[in-house]
């Protein structure tokens, strides 16, 4: 939720909650003083009735005009002598054609040896509408005034927010491949400039220990070759000058060992590459070829295994990528899957338009399929898993293609989609 | 046949040059690019392996230059493994091959030989060891004169053992050469294994003498006798 709604939706939750909770107070308010100025006009009224009774004393000569109705008749038991007893109630009202609602102030009294109920009434029809109208100017008020500070607020803000805005903008243009040295622009508000002040630090930090990474592992890699070089050339020409079968198993153990750490510095070198960008060819690519040459590689191996290959391709999309990281890919694909592979297993290569499945037979790698991805993970019984598969992951992700590693039933498979 | 090796790193020039005179070169040094110079403008070579970096220039200079004054050399060079603008710029400049570092001294025994041939023999050309001859024009290998039948990858690793007769060859330069150096080989050598197993019996069915002999802990040995 973005920052302006999540305060205006609290700001008008909050004034809703308010104005309901005030609007029904007020309602309230006005009600019961509308009632008591309601009853003191009754009570007034009835005063006035005992008054004119006094000095006529006979309540058939009680005559006055009335605007509203009222009602004498004769009682049998003064059960409420001058009690006054006040109530809401409705009349038929023949003129409306409808019950209209009244207030009542009915009351006993002596006339002579009789006894005469009188009920007076008040109708309610204008106090009604006048809380109604009230209530409404209120409402009409309250709504208003919520929209002009809504739209207040919201520009408040903006204005106010403006600045960190910015600096979120900025951060999210952010790439430490390609950092602009623009720093962030002083604020009128503290706490943002205190903000931008440590993000101006955190990126500069950044960029400064990336630079100093990257720097690191150019050089490592450019430096590394060689001496590397000088102990694998070293190693070969003393292979040509032994004799004896223990001096040639130690020669040949120097030779493998830099070998592999020739290979592991090409690898992630290869990997340090793809993330500066440097194979940026763009090319169509024909993986069925690519699948064939691969195969073609491997024939030795996959017959010495006695591998079931089949292979299945169907019409291919057109994907553009740089050629040798295309290559690297399903080279990496293959080799993995017969490498990997038991005596008498199999190995099936599916390409189509959505993407590349190879699904082989294996041995239970025994770590999550996931972290085989990772570099340097070690699967069981297997060794050193090297760094093919990341190396063939971070192609994918190079090129936005997802990657999928299952491990079912012994079977091993990679699903590569487009 | 007259080489000229630039390469700034002694260490690196001495172990070409002890590899490459047992097959009969005459073998010229040039640590920097000055000495290199100088050397081309004077001298006819027939090859020249140059590497790339040099302290006081580039070799990518030294390719221009040799192509400015018309000389005839095959060229190799030697790039580190990120350049790879250098090795296409070299090639652009008329490099016939290149290598990338660290590569071993095997491989670039072989590549020297296979330019030698292009360039000596312009497509007429065999070679032979011991009882085996092969075309490497035609993909074709004898033994004494019966047709060898051989897959792809059995003739490239007969070709770069006929490069090297008598040479002890790491199982690692075998892996690199069949598959590319790209990647991670180093930790199964069943590929090779599985190729060797086959070109040697195939090699024997003829009734070859020469044969591929193996170096425990080490790698092979192609003798020719």
């Amino acid at each position: 939720m973005k920052l302006l709604t999540k305060t205006t939706l609290y700001f008008i939750t909050l004034s809703l909650l308010v104005f309901f909770i005030g609007g029904i107070g007020l309602y309230k308010i006005m009600q019961n003083l509308i009632e008591k100025e309601v009853n003191a006009e009754l009570t007034n009224r009835i005063h006035f009735i005992f008054n004119e009774f006094s000095k006529t004393d006979t309540i058939q000569n009680v005559h006055f005009i009335s605007t509203e109705p009222i009602e004498i008749k004769q009682v049998s038991t003064p059960n409420s002598l001058s009690h006054f007893q006040l109530q809401d109630t409705v009349l038929f009202n023949k003129t409306r054609n409808s019950y209209m609602p009244y207030r009542r102030l009915s009351t006993v009294i002596k006339s002579g040896s009789d006894y005469y109920r009188i009920r007076i009434y008040k109708s309610l029809i204008t106090s009604n509408f006048l809380i109604e109208k009230v209530a409404m100017v209120i409402m009409l008020m309250l709504l208003l005034y919520l929209a002009l500070t809504y739209f207040l607020n919201r520009y408040i803000l903006g204005k106010v927010w403006a600045d960190f805005f910015g600096t979120l903008k900025i951060m999210q243009d952010f790439s430490l491949e390609n950092p602009r040295q623009e720093a962030l622009s002083s604020s009128e508000v503290i706490e943002f400039n205190e903000l931008n002040h440590v993000l101006n630090k955190m990126t500069d930090k950044l960029i400064h220990d990336y630079k100093g990474v990257k720097e690191f592992t150019g050089n490592l890699f450019h430096e590394v070759q060689t001496p590397l070089s000088i102990i694998k050339n070293k190693t070969e020409l003393l292979f040509q000058e032994l004799k004896d079968e223990k001096q040639y198993k130690l020669a040949g153990s120097i030779y493998s060992a830099t070998t592999r750490l020739t290979d592991i510095v090409r690898s992630l070198g290869l990997l340090a590459r793809i993330d500066k960008n440097q194979f940026s060819r763009k090319e169509p690519i024909d993986f069925s070829r690519l699948i064939t040459n691969s195969l073609d590689n491997y024939q030795a191996m996959i017959e010495s295994k006695k591998l079931e290959l089949e292979k299945q391709i169907q019409p291919q999309p057109t994907i553009v990528m740089d050629p040798s990281l295309a290559e690297i890919l399903v080279n990496n694909l293959i080799k993995n899957a017969v490498r990997h592979n038991i005596e008498g297993g199999f190995l099936h290569i599916l390409l189509d338009e959505k993407g590349l499945e190879i699904s082989n037979s294996g041995n239970n790698p025994n770590v999550p399929t996931e972290e085989l991805f990772q570099q340097f993970t070690q699967a069981s019984g297997e060794g050193f898993m090297g760094i093919g598969l990341a190396i063939v992951k971070k192609i994918a992700t190079h090129y936005h293609f997802k990657i999928t590693y299952d491990y079912i039933e012994s079977v091993h498979r990679i699903h590569l989609y487009f | 046949m007259k080489l000229l090796i630039v390469e700034d790193d002694p260490e690196i020039q001495e172990s070409i040059m002890a590899y490459l005179l047992p097959e009969g070169y005459v073998c010229e040094q040039a640590f920097d690019f000055k000495q290199a110079h100088d050397k081309i403008t004077s001298f006819l070579y027939d090859c020249i392996l140059v590497d790339i970096n040099l302290p006081d220039g580039s070799g990518l200079q030294l390719i221009q230059q040799m192509k400015l004054l018309n000389k005839p050399a095959g060229i190799i060079v030697i790039t580190a493994r990120d350049a790879i603008n250098d090795r296409v710029k070299a090639l652009e400049f008329g490099a016939d091959d290149y290598l990338v570092k660290p590569f071993n001294l095997a491989e670039l025994n072989a590549r020297i030989k296979s330019l030698m041939r292009r360039m000596l023999f312009k497509g007429n050309n065999q070679i032979t060891a011991g009882d085996i001859t092969i075309f490497p024009d035609k993909f074709q290998a004898q033994v004494n004169g019966k047709n060898l039948e051989l897959t792809k990858k059995e003739f490239e690793l007969l070709m770069f053992f006929v490069s090297n007769v008598d040479r002890v060859i790491a199982k690692e330069s075998l892996a690199g050469q069949l598959w590319g150096d790209d990647m991670d080989f180093s930790y199964s050598y069943d590929f090779v294994y599985a190729q060797i197993k086959n070109l040697r019996k195939k090699i024997k069915e003829m009734g070859a003498k020469s044969h591929i002999h193996t170096i425990y802990g080490v790698g092979y040995k192609f003798e020719s006798r």
